[in-house]
């Protein structure tokens, strides 16, 4: 399982968000994809699911083009993209996940149970399966997404800031559960701002400031020069600069 | 009998009373089960859009054909089908966000409905009836087309229940699921056209968006998941229609004005107790807290 993205560009509003973006992801390991803010970190995973409209480029699966395998890629939008008034419990949200492998007007079957039990109690969340989505914290509502992809069953996780206002056990849960989904045979990448956990995280790294700045090994790229140069330009949005990673690297 | 059950059953014992509850409650069970979907997936709009921009079908079926209930229905059913065809077009062929299509589509229609009206002399009283239904003057025909209606849309929403929640919870997911969230949309349009074709001649297609909207409005206060809103809804609902019949009933008043009226204080009602509960609640909160410190 290879997830290969060749010369994706995505423009917004005659803005360039991204240029001319390639990279691949593997089977096995996690990807991350880091760079300030601006950088259009985001807007790779969306044109990489088809959410926004790129100008140029490919993105293929082993090889097919994305809409043949869209059952396979789960991808968790950031938390705060969601409405958390809205009425499902924690086990519904995960059940959604089993919606692909189920045929339309067919009923759950004991599959489909078992895979949500078996998510829930992987991300720790079995207590809390009838609650409302609303009264759960940052972290719960982040592991109960993280549990509708284990659900799905899918080999390519694509996950955008999933650490983002979550409390520090769930990040160390995260974490671990997607480097051992990785293990086992996964593709997962993710979208993070954070340089110390994505370092300890990540396999692969894919350095972006709205182009490839650099990519490889973690142990080869994630070094002070190649982070100087992504995060020296910024990219208009205000904030990150050069020494902002190294506070976060000092963490 | 009591001086009460005089007041609350009495009125009932009519025949064209009993008509229009049965009406209404029909109305009512169709509302809240597509309206659910309506208030979730955000398409408030599209739903007072479709209920007022049925109008011009309504009038050209009625002057052409007489004011017949099928050919109404029929004439509304067209509208429905050419606005939602032409807000997909402005959609599709111009940078406007979808509510600019929505709102061209419906005023445009609500025109033409109001210059057809307008060309036609004599026939101002009956077409006050399509905007403001004639609750009290339903035909045996219409209820039995409402009760169809009912039956469709309870279907439709069991059928589509994963699809509609894919959709309105998150509608990226919906479309890496592979649940055709197009599709989708547009099932879920034709289910809103549904309710709203069939519930007009009852409470008015000015006021058919009231029971479309409000009742699952309220349901949404007081219920934790989609179906138990559909029920909690259904209750609101069917509870608006009766009150609303009594109050036309007791008070002279347009019977579905009332309905819809009472509809939307139930709604005003049920957020006026439920902030008041969060605000006691908060304030006991801050008290025990200040206790323990």
């Amino acid at each position: 399982m290879t997830l290969t993205v060749r010369d994706l560009s995505v423009t917004y509003h005659n803005r360039p968000a991204i240029h001319s973006v390639a990279f691949d992801a593997l089977s096995g390991s996690v990807t991350g994809i880091i760079g300030p803010n601006g950088a259009g970190k985001s807007t790779v995973l969306k044109a990489v699911m088809g959410l926004v409209r790129p100008d140029t480029g490919t993105v293929r699966v082993d090889g097919l083009p994305i809409d043949r395998v869209r059952d396979t890629i789960a991808y968790l939008p950031q938390r705060l993209a969601l409405d958390w008034e809205y009425p499902a419990q924690v086990r519904d949200v995960v059940a959604m996940g089993r919606h692909a492998h189920r045929r339309f007007g067919r009923r759950r079957g004991r599959a489909d149970h078992d895979a949500i039990a078996s998510a829930l109690d992987r991300v720790g969340l079995s207590e809390l399966a009838t609650r409302h989505i609303g009264e759960l914290s940052g972290g719960q509502q982040q592991r109960m997404l993280v549990a509708r992809a284990l659900a799905q069953e899918a080999s390519t996780l694509l996950l955008d800031e999933p650490f983002v206002g979550v409390d520090a056990a769930t990040v160390a849960l995260l974490s671990t559960l997607l480097m051992s989904l990785a293990a086992d045979g996964a593709c997962v990448v993710v979208v993070h701002h954070d340089l110390a956990t994505t370092a300890q995280m990540c396999d692969h790294l894919v350095l972006l400031n709205q182009r490839i700045v650099s990519q490889g090994p973690t142990a080869r790229v994630f070094t002070s020069e190649w982070l100087d140069r992504t995060y020296a330009v910024d990219p208009g949005a205000s904030g990150t600069t050069a020494s902002s990673w190294q506070a976060g690297r000092g963490s | 009998m009591t001086a009460l059950g005089d007041l609350l059953l009495d009125p009932f014992a009519a025949t064209f009373m009993q008509r229009a509850l049965l009406a209404g409650v029909l109305a009512a069970i169709t509302c809240s089960l597509v309206g659910t979907w309506v208030v979730l997936r955000g398409l408030t709009f599209m739903g007072d859009a479709l209920a007022h921009g049925v109008l011009p079908g309504i009038a050209v079926a009625y002057i052409l054909l007489g004011g017949g209930g099928v050919a109404t229905t029929i004439g509304a059913a067209v509208a429905a089908v050419v606005m939602i065809a032409g807000v997909n077009v402005v959609q599709r062929s111009s940078h406007l966000p979808e509510d600019a299509g929505i709102g061209l589509l419906f005023i445009g229609m609500l025109a033409l409905g109001v210059m057809i009206i307008s060309r036609g002399t004599g026939y101002f009283g009956d077409l006050l009836g399509f905007l403001f239904g004639a609750a009290l003057g339903v035909a045996p025909g219409a209820i039995a087309v409402q009760a169809v209606a009912a039956v469709i849309a309870l279907g439709g929403v069991v059928v589509f229940h994963r699809a509609f929640l894919a959709l309105s919870f998150d509608e990226r997911k919906a479309q890496g699921l592979g649940l055709q969230p197009g599709r989708a949309r547009i099932a879920l349009l034709i289910l809103i056209a549904l309710a709203i074709i069939s519930s007009f001649r009852t409470v008015g297609n000015l006021l058919v968006y009231g029971l479309l909207i409000a009742p699952p409005a309220t349901a949404s206060l007081l219920a934790r998941r989609v179906p138990a809103m559909m029920a909690t809804s259904v209750v609101v609902a069917v509870g608006s229609v009766y009150v609303g019949l009594l109050l036309s009933y007791h008070l002279d008043l347009a019977a579905g004005a009332a309905m819809a009226g009472v509809a939307v204080a139930a709604f005003f009602g049920v957020l006026a107790v439920s902030q008041g509960r969060a605000a006691w609640r908060r304030r006991r909160g801050a008290a025990a807290g200040a206790t323990a410190l």
